[in-house]
């Protein structure tokens, strides 16, 4: 590379970082510098800044190498307007008010969200005589003609090219290119079939029951009485059988294909590489454009969004509502803070646990003000008769007795920490809990947690909670500990020196549903985990987790309930 | 000429004047932008002072003297605009000081005055470009995009992405400059 060729270089590279908002104060500096003492510089950078105008201005860019003419910028029909509005009648115009003084302006460098538009330069010749002129051209603009075959569903921070901007509740038509700039956009085709659409991504509405990606990454859900509706992209037909599936197309034409349920058919119609083969739930392919090749790849089951909520401004990617996050003040998905539990003597939330003895309670249940998905907390097996386990009194639930007695608190993480027991993660199977891959609720015997399955369906609009589903067990981390405790202060209390003598310790697990019991079982620090998979209803109110002491001593009954979630799946609307 | 946005007379002209602004506005609104370009880093700022610059073009035109320079006047408008952005915020970013701009003025002037045949030629210049070119261009310039979504849209890295676009500027500019030189496109 020659000397011209460096400093060229070296400014287009500083001059893109400037227009992204990504240069920083040093580069900023040194580019100013560059230009005030180097006249090569200069006119490089004069040179780039005419090319950039330039280009901004070539009406064929607004054509894709690939595809039709944009029928936007159309100079015939511009002109034929412009006559239009030449014969149309006048128009009374009122003299705008004075404005109001312009605040001080506070331009975010980094913000490059805003885009200059191929109409900004004619909208910025802002009198109200030229702009009503411009609205006029506008609105006489004929609509594109087609056949409407599905609307726009929702959206969610959607951005369009079109300059009419599309709104939830608008009808889609095919023979047009639709191009979603930003954000996410669901799509209700008239075979009922939905399409969720993650920008960029450019598609084209082919029939009711059709859709055309150029690029981009679209998620089909399609009930049974669509079945049968396709997804093309360039050479390749996805059929769907009953299915949902994500489907990614990028520049090049290289199509990947997700099937989350059901089978679909793919068919390839590249020269030389028919293709034709069913691809079933659990299995993804990836299609090579240049060559026909199909290859498989690994199903990536959160890469697709797979639903959104224009109110809520909900994005969903198949992910599951964490308990343990919601336990830590998040609402399922994030926000979640590590380590913080909820106190069964209060229904408030703590953030100390270290160090605290074991504690006797009473009866009662209580309300949890701080979330609004946690009914509340208790104590099973306080007090006479069965437990009270929600806020309203409707579910009770008979533990055995337990006095009342139990440690720290219900709490998102997994570890523990006493008098004279350092504190260490909990593990399960080998692997260490209350961290990002394996979040957790630990719950100590005797305490007891209910969940308000109604409130977290309002805040995931247009799902279903299928299922609960957590590891329980104790802690394998009570064993070494109690080989610690051998010969040590704990064997002077009989029920302690049994579990010493044991060594492991013992803990009832409890799910409930509405107070009925869907899961109960003893477990010791000495058993493998258990997986708990409890299917749900929309009519399912409650969800119940409860640990209590078994037969053995309240101590070392280092119980958790290891990933626990609640699966959802998409509705139809 | 104050060209100072809050003192801003906001006289409506007449349709006629309307069409007559349009009809001088319309041929030099590309080097009025590259001028604003070549001092302004950031885009979304030198769009909005273009549209200070033109509002003020035209509620001021009544002052404008038929047969006069006007992309001198334009220039002289963009100038005190720049500036009194610059003074009314002074966390917007210039590439060129008072001063330099001054002594850079007649380099502006000259570049400014080549943009209308790089334009020209540019046509010429786009249709040799490789496909994949092409596509990159029609994003960012047809579509709008911005680096991060064609960079999203790839699946590449944004490095991939900057130094394709260099490459590409580069090809673009030594076919302009070999035109001028052999004097054809």
């Amino acid at each position: 590379m020659n000397h011209d060729e460096t400093i060229l270089t070296e400014v287009a590279n500083l001059l893109i970082l400037s227009r992204e908002g990504s240069l920083n104060d040093e580069q900023f500096e040194s580019l100013r510098a560059l230009l005030r003492d180097n006249r090569a510089a200069r006119q490089c950078y004069y040179s780039l800044v005419n090319l950039e105008v330039a280009l901004q201005e070539s009406a064929d860019l607004s054509e894709s190498p690939d595809g039709p003419p944009d029928e936007l910028i159309d100079m015939p029909l511009w002109n034929v307007l412009r006559q239009h509005e030449q014969q149309a009648p006048a128009i009374a115009i009122e003299k705008a008010p004075p404005p109001a003084p312009r605040p001080a302006r506070r331009p975010d460098p980094a913000d490059s969200s805003r885009q200059i538009n191929k109409f900004s330069l004619f909208v910025a010749i802002a009198s109200s005589a030229a702009l009503v002129f411009f609205l006029l051209l506008v609105n006489l603009l004929p609509d594109r003609t087609g056949v409407e075959a599905a609307s726009l569903a929702e959206s969610v921070h959607a951005k369009w090219a079109d300059s009419s901007p599309l709104e939830p509740g608008s009808r889609l038509s095919t023979g047009r290119n639709f191009l979603l700039r930003e954000g996410y956009a669901k799509l209700l085709f008239d075979s009922r079939a939905q399409v969720t659409v993650e920008a960029p991504a450019e598609f084209e509405i082919l029939t009711d029951d059709q859709i055309r990606l150029n690029y981009g990454r679209v998620y089909a859900i399609v009930p049974d009485e669509a079945h049968g509706f396709t997804v093309s992209a360039r050479d390749l037909k996805i059929i769907d059988l009953g299915t949902e599936f994500g489907v990614y197309s990028d520049l090049y034409g290289n199509t990947e294909l997700h099937v989350i349920k059901g089978r679909t058919s793919l068919i390839s119609t590249l020269p030389d590489h028919t293709v034709n083969l069913e691809v079933h739930a659990g299995a993804a392919r990836r299609l090579f454009n240049a060559t026909g090749e199909v290859q498989d790849i690994a199903l990536e089951t959160g890469r697709f969004v797979r639903s959104i909520d224009t109110q809520n401004r909900f994005v969903w990617k198949g992910q599951a509502v964490s308990l343990a996050d919601i336990v830590g003040g998040g609402n399922g998905f994030e926000g979640g803070t590590a380590n913080m539990g909820i106190d069964v003597t209060t229904g408030g939330t703590r953030r100390s646990l270290s160090n605290i003895d074991t504690q006797i309670g009473s009866a009662g249940f209580r309300p949890v003000q701080s979330s609004p998905y946690i009914d509340g907390v208790f104590i099973p097996g306080a007090g006479e008769g069965p437990t009270v386990i929600t806020a309203d009194g409707s579910c009770r639930a008979a533990f055995p007795e337990t006095g009342a007695t139990f440690w720290g608190t219900i709490f998102n993480g997994a570890f523990h920490e006493g008098t004279t027991t350092p504190r260490h993660s909990l593990r399960l199977g080998g692997e260490a809990y209350g961290t990002p891959e394996n979040p957790a609720i630990t719950i100590h015997s005797s305490q007891g947690i209910t969940f308000d399955l109604a409130a977290i369906r309002k805040g995931v609009p247009g799902l279903a909670i299928r299922k609960f589903r957590a590891l329980a067990g104790v802690s394998e981390t009570v064993r070494d500990e109690l080989r610690r405790e051998e010969g040590g202060a704990f064997e002077e209390f009989p029920e302690v020196k049994q579990i010493v003598d044991a060594g492991f310790s013992k803990s009832e697990f409890w799910v409930l549903v509405d107070g009925r019991e869907a899961f109960g079982r003893v477990l010791s620090s000495a058993d493998e985990a258990a997986e708990v998979e409890i299917a749900l209803t929309e009519q399912d109110r409650f969800l119940t987790l409860a640990v209590t002491e078994a037969d053995d001593s309240q101590a070392f009954d280092w119980a958790l309930f290891g990933r626990p979630e609640l699966v959802l799946e998409a509705t139809e609307r | 000429m104050n060209a100072d946005s809050h003192d801003r007379n906001e006289s409506i002209p007449s349709r006629e004047a309307s069409k007559r602004f349009l009809s001088l506005l319309m041929p030099i609104q590309k080097r009025l932008y590259a001028y604003i370009l070549y001092h302004v880093p950031n885009r979304n700022e030198a769009e909005d002072i273009l549209q200070e610059v033109i509002a003020t073009l035209l509620t001021k035109f009544d002052e404008y003297e038929e047969g006069t320079n006007f992309v001198g006047w334009a220039v002289t408008v963009a100038r005190y605009t720049i500036l009194a952005y610059h003074r009314d915020n002074r966390r917007m970013r210039l590439l060129f000081d008072e001063a330099d701009m001054d002594r850079f003025e007649g380099e502006v002037t000259a570049k400014m005055g080549t943009l209308d045949e790089e334009y020209e030629i540019l046509q010429t210049c786009l249709r040799k470009l490789p496909d994949k070119y092409k596509r990159y261009l029609h994003f960012r310039y047809g579509l709008d995009m911005t680096y991060r979504q064609i960079a999203k849209t790839y699946n590449i890295s944004m490095q991939s992405v900057y130094r394709t676009v260099v490459r590409i500027q580069t090809q673009l500019l030594k076919c302009i400059r070999t035109a001028q030189i052999e004097g054809r496109p």
